[in-house]
């Protein structure tokens, strides 16, 4: 099959996604661009809308592809500018073995099945013919200081966005005055009551708070009797209190700053990215990234959040040593490929959402991977519990600290559940799961993991594998 | 969970667990709790909340324990950049067999699976020996004693150890074999009965009738009274009669002999037809009581005319004449017999205990083998590999290029790279474990030399059909030598 343009085109779904493919064919929007010619693969990341970059990969044989992004459209137009490109002979693309997301991909794909439809092309539009360029990324047009009746829209319309903050404001006032009576119920009838039927209970009160478009608290309360009925019997009590407590300082600390960001995005929703990127307040970190584990959780509204954990190896500020990207998607798009694996590292900037101890980022900038130089983890705090104290006594809403850990092991209690210990200072911490078998028992040179107040969610860990006999340990 | 608790945690608690807890507030909150009533109700519950989350550090509720760490083997973990493939090849092999086969090529390449990709159970027979010390480990066990099975250590052992410890002993030292298992059979389940008393096999002798006579009479689990009393017979076909009665005796009941060809007059052995089932404990105890050299005498040729006349086409009596070659055959007499089995077409013979025989014969006997091996057609990946003996891994391109498998493999590929479809002789299945059973055989330079073929015929290097042939071609052979 031949790599042209036209190829690429007649592969194309539609007209729209030809021309917004044409429109990413920017080598600023690609921080890697690879190539294999034995096997005729390609790949690359590109800087899409969400957090994390996007995973494209192309067979240059037959014009098949895969990209981690959530459009419906096959190929997307992230896997028709990869495709374009090439086959313009972009000299950005670096010859490099295929790494195993490429592997991975093409080991599960069937020839025909994931690639371009090869046998029988779908017709594609004429690029010329009026269709709507759903997937095309339209610039905002820009406002005209000399058209006096455009002004007066634009401001009409400001007038109209800001009276419609002030009464979302004002309901969602309401909406937490609402809580407050609620968590005071709970107490009134005792927890006991609560725990029986927390399923029902948060579901009202959480359904209240979606009606005041308090969506980001909403999911919060719903997912809540998850977090309670995950731990053991005994412990649900003091969850309770934790959990009732945190939302009632959440509210408070709204009420009294409704327009700091990290409040609106715990009651509301994220910000827009393009505009923290804008920002020059948004504080940034750069240095050598690694990714610790993806963390895939579906929640009860139906999306998906998926977000990547990252450790920067040699961040000057240790409270900005953590990154979460995150993007949310609906499950019915279906499982995301994972965008980065654990163990890859980066050198690069990531940008941090406004927080009083910053955690979730976006990627800002990243240099070729083939260029990252060595580096170690960051030595842990001789109490590990300590990052997860700061934290809270900054946001004391906040569920899940992650934490850096250090030398320790995986240990068993009484009852046969997991823990990990430290190896000095006693510090121990129940896990959330146990680890697999061969981990028991196994030192741990260092991890890190996601304290939740009850429970350790391990996120990555440097197992020490005893040596080949005759041999000495590394 | 909690732990050291500086402030009445229980009592808010219990008050919690039925109703506001205000009067149970520590003192020293006072302050903050001033407004009284519902304020200070929730004022309570955020400071308590908050409190357990930052002045509270979990205990266990009793004391922790570390698990006895993963034991090392003698073989390093296969790198990082092949577990991916390793891992899909795993996932492909379902069937036990299959994955013994990857391992036992893993092993022979100076590697071992990564415990988080693969770790066997605690009954897993079916491994390289390499892995015992984490079937050991699974199963609970500290390794292995090392001085030899016996009642004192008898606990010591996982049930696989313990069964091929029990085997060596009866090898080496029959009595003692039968004295340490009279003394552990009654604390013994019926299972670990049936085994151990089934490795009693070998070396029979009428030192063992008074043992398996008491099992007769006493046991409580039928198949280990039917065992005792099968190997019962054994011994009383030997007490009966000599190696030659029993022979004629079996030619009599079972097997005819006649001479083909005018003037090569090649000896040929059939089976008679009247047989059953129940005849075959018979059957046994008679091959078993007269031995290679009566049987031969008796067809009227020497042994290595006997083997190799062997009938292979009754699937009820044939096989039971491989333990005896196993056990009293001459290298030259197994390599002959074993040319005539793999000669067959598949469906005419099985391969039970040929790995066994393989390994009576020295590497270069094997080695003459592998292109009547070669020829054959319609084996299984586990099948083929499980035949190749110390050759697994080591074959020379030179040695199979003239081969059915690598003929049918490049005909059925060029067919599909043409588009012609499969093949209609041949089963579709076929092609992908063709090529896995070459990824299995070929040594690096052999698989290095197929990849460079498949990949000028059009086959895409990426294609997952070849994650074997690329192992091999990735793994380096050399790697055993050095850590020898």
């Amino acid at each position: 099959m031949a790599f042209d343009a036209q190829a690429i085109q007649s592969a194309a779904p539609d007209a729209a996604s030809f021309k917004a493919g044409q429109g990413l064919v920017k080598p600023a929007k690609w921080p890697l661009r690879a190539s294999n010619a034995a096997t005729g693969l390609i790949w690359g990341e590109c800087q899409g809308s969400g957090a994390n970059p996007y995973r494209v990969i192309a067979d240059t044989s037959d014009l098949g592809a895969k990209c981690t992004c959530p459009s419906r459209k096959f190929p997307c137009k992230h896997s028709i500018a990869l495709m374009l490109m090439k086959a313009a002979g972009d000299s950005g693309f670096a010859e490099a073995e295929p790494p195993d997301w490429v592997s991975d991909w093409v080991g599960r794909r069937r020839k025909g099945s994931g690639g371009a439809p090869a046998a029988a092309p779908q017709p594609a539009a004429s690029p010329a013919a009026p269709v709507a360029l759903a997937e095309a990324e339209a610039p905002e047009p820009e406002l005209d200081p000399n058209d006096p009746k455009a002004l007066a829209r634009a401001e009409a319309a400001a007038r109209r966005a800001a009276r419609l903050a002030e009464s979302n404001r004002l309901a969602l006032e309401g909406a937490c005055a609402e809580l407050e009576g609620w968590i005071h119920d709970q107490i009134r009838g005792g927890l006991n009551l609560f725990l029986e039927d927390p399923q029902g209970r948060c579901r009202l009160i959480a359904a209240r708070m979606r009606d005041a478009k308090a969506s980001a608290l909403s999911s919060r309360i719903d997912e809540a009797p998850a977090r309670l009925m995950a731990l053991p019997t005994e412990e649900r009590m003091e969850e309770a209190v934790k959990e009732l407590g945190k939302l009632l300082l959440l509210a408070r600390a709204w009420k009294a700053a409704p327009e700091d960001p990290e409040l609106r995005r715990e009651m509301v929703q994220a910000e827009d990215r393009d505009a923290l990127t804008d920002s020059a307040e948004t504080p940034r970190s750069s240095g050598i990234w690694e990714a610790l584990a993806v963390t895939i959780r579906t929640r009860k509204d139906g999306l998906i959040a998926q977000t990547s954990w990252f450790l920067n190896l040699t961040a000057a500020d240790p409270a900005l040593r953590f990154a979460a990207l995150q993007d949310v998607f609906p499950a019915a798009a279906g499982r995301r490929s994972a965008p980065f694996s654990p163990g890859d590292r980066f050198q690069g900037e990531m940008l941090f959402y406004p927080a009083r101890r910053p955690l979730r980022a976006a990627v800002i900038s990243r240099r070729d991977p083939g260029e990252t130089p060595p580096a170690s983890w960051p030595e842990a705090p001789a109490d590990p519990l300590t990052q997860a104290t700061e934290r809270l006594l900054a946001a004391p809403w906040t569920l899940e600290s992650p934490l850096l850990l250090g030398p320790g092991r995986y240990v068993s209690d009484a009852r046969g559940r997991a823990w990990w210990k430290a190896e000095q200072g006693g510090a121990a911490l129940p896990l959330n799961e146990p680890p697999e078998k061969p981990l028991m028992g196994l030192r741990l040179a260092s991890a890190a993991g996601l304290w939740t107040g009850a429970r350790l969610e391990m996120l990555a860990a440097a197992p020490e594998w005893a040596a080949p006999q005759g041999e000495k340990a590394s | 969970m909690s732990g050291q608790p500086d402030f009445a945690l229980g009592e808010l608690m219990s008050a919690w667990a039925s109703g506001p807890a205000l009067g149970s507030a520590p003192a020293r909150w006072a302050e903050a709790l001033a407004p009284g009533g519902v304020e200070a109700e929730l004022r309570l519950l955020a400071l308590a909340g908050h409190a357990l989350e930052v002045g509270y550090r979990p205990l266990p509720s009793g004391p922790l324990t570390e698990g006895r760490p993963l034991p090392a083997l003698s073989l390093p973990f296969l790198a990082e950049t092949h577990r991916l493939r390793f891992r899909r090849l795993l996932k492909g092999a379902s069937y036990g067999g299959d994955r013994h086969q990857l391992l036992r090529f893993l092993a022979t390449r100076g590697r071992v699976a990564h415990p988080l990709d693969w770790t066997p159970g605690p009954n897993d027979d079916e491994i390289p020996a390499v892995y015992a010390p984490w079937r050991d480990w699974a199963a609970g066990h500290a390794p292995p004693p090392e001085e030899a099975l016996g009642a004192a250590n008898w606990e010591d052992w996982t049930r696989a150890g313990r069964r091929t410890a029990f085997a060596d002993l009866r090898r080496a030292k029959s009595a003692a074999a039968l004295a340490l298992l009279e003394a552990k059979f009654s604390t013994l389940k019926a299972e670990d009965r049936l085994d151990l008393v089934d490795i009693l096999r070998q070396g029979l002798s009428e030192a063992d009738r008074a043992f398996l006579t008491g099992i007769q009479a006493k046991d409580r689990a039928p198949n280990v009274k039917q065992l005792a009393t099968a190997l019962l017979a054994r011994l009383d076909m030997r007490a009966e009669a000599t190696p030659e009665a029993a022979a004629a005796q079996l030619f009599e009941e079972f097997i005819k002999t006649e001479r083909k060809g005018i003037i090569k007059r090649e000896l040929k052995l059939s089976f008679k037809k009247k047989r059953d089932e129940a005849a075959r404990e018979r059957f046994i105890a008679l091959i078993d009581a007269a031995g290679l050299d009566a049987l031969a005498a008796r067809a009227g040729g020497s042994r290595l005319e006997f083997v190799k006349a062997w009938p292979h086409d009754d699937h009820l009596y044939s096989p039971f004449f491989r333990p005896l070659l196993l056990e009293q055959g001459r290298p030259e007499e197994i390599q002959a017999f074993l040319a005539e089995i793999f000669g067959m077409d598949q469906r005419q013979t099985s391969t039970h205990l040929v790995p066994e025989m393989m390994e009576r014969l020295t590497e270069a006997e094997q080695f003459e083998l592998l292109p009547i091996l070669f020829q054959r057609g319609q084996l299984s990946f586990d099948e083929h590999l499980s035949n190749l003996g110390l050759w697994i891994g080591r074959a020379p391109m030179a040695l199979v290029r003239e081969s059915r498998l690598w003929r049918q493999s490049l005909a059925m590929l060029d067919a599909e790279l043409k588009g012609q479809g499969p093949l209609t002789q041949l089963p579709p299945h076929l092609l992908p474990e063709h090529l896995q059973i070459l990824g299995g055989l070929f040594d690096q330079a052999g698989a290095r030399e197929a990849l460079d073929d498949f990949a000028r015929m059009g086959l895409s290097p990426a294609d997952p059909r070849l994650d074997l042939l690329i192992l091999n071609a990735d793994l380096n052979a050399d790697f055993l030598e050095a850590h020898s």
